[in-house]
């Protein structure tokens, strides 16, 4: 029973320390108001992210939504939101109604809006890693596609 | 027991019933509750940091990591169950160790323990899924009579 303790003890121990490695340097705005958490990346980056900015501003306003974050690859962009607790049962649907908003708000932008947890870490460190300008052109569409697909995975 | 074969007692087995009625330990429902409520809680809780985990270091999203989870949960409760620990827990909090996926796990790895000495294929193979069986026979079923209400609503109803 010790040793398996032991064990126990240790797995959390490599676990916490493999989480602590690799993170990435947070240089964003970040939103004043305390119920709302929204990051911003300041401009000029090197790859532009005004557009987001932009939207994020119209998300900022729904009363649903508690966290924003965002990227865009050109004029894709990928929108993760993070709802209240009460407002879980019907994320999707508030995902889908905030999707068609935008996309009549921003009719020449390719808007992918998501609830998904893992979406949201995902875009949480490239939006580090854009703001600290640790990403090319390239690798950011590499990793928009990606995401795309995790976005679109059922199974 | 029914009030109709209580009438056909005499009086001295009905004075016996109430006797042992009064010295009978009483169940402690609302104390297994509580038990049960935290145990099985506490169980979830486990599965949802796996979840997490599946999510920050695997390409899992909140709605595939559930997969993962439900096999690893009962994975870990199939091996507690082999080395008898799990016993401890089933008998401290009943339904809360039932209820969640881990009853399963448990469920088919006793059966196979508790057949072992009648051979490993019509013991072991024969026997596991005596408990388990069922589950999985209602969930498949369940799961079709379900699509098949969906099926007919979408294709008929205009849903």
């Amino acid at each position: 029973m010790k040793n398996l303790l032991n064990i126990i003890l240790s797995v959390l121990l490599l676990l916490t320390l493999v989480a602590c490695t690799g993170k990435e340097d947070d240089h964003r705005i970040t939103q004043t108001d305390p119920k709302k958490d929204i990051t911003k990346i300041i401009i000029p980056t090197s790859i532009d992210q005004s557009l987001t900015n932009k939207l994020k501003e119209t998300v900022k306003d729904k009363d649903e939504v508690t966290r924003v974050r965002g990227i865009n690859s050109g004029s894709d962009i990928l929108l993760a939101i993070e709802v209240k607790q009460i407002n879980q049962f019907n994320e999707q649907e508030i995902e889908k109604k905030i999707k068609k908003e935008l996309e009549k708000k921003y009719p020449e932008a390719n808007i992918e809006v998501s609830s998904d947890k893992k979406i949201f870490i995902e875009i949480d460190e490239l939006e580090k890693k854009i703001q600290n300008n640790r990403i090319g052109k390239k690798d950011l569409e590499k990793k928009y596609n990606e995401i795309k697909k995790l976005i679109k995975d059922q199974a | 027991m029914s009030n109709n074969r209580k009438k056909n007692l005499t009086s001295i087995q009905q004075q016996y019933q109430t006797f042992a009625k009064d010295r009978e330990k009483k169940r402690p429902v609302f104390k297994n509750c509580i038990k049960a409520f935290f145990v099985g809680g506490f169980i979830c809780t486990i599965g949802q940091a796996i979840t997490t985990f599946y999510m920050y270091f695997f390409d899992f999203t909140e709605q595939t990591a559930g997969n993962p989870t439900v096999a690893t949960l009962i994975f870990i409760t199939m091996l507690l169950t082999g080395f008898g620990v799990y016993d401890h827990f089933a008998q401290f909090a009943g339904a809360g160790t039932a209820v969640p996926v881990t009853g399963f796990g448990n469920a088919v790895i006793s059966a196979a323990i508790e057949h072992r000495t009648e051979g490993f294929v019509l013991g072991v193979g024969g026997n596991m899924f005596k408990l388990a069986g069922s589950v999985i026979l209602f969930g498949v079923f369940s799961a079709f009579v379900i699509a098949l209400i969906k099926t007919i609503l979408i294709q008929w109803g205009g849903l």
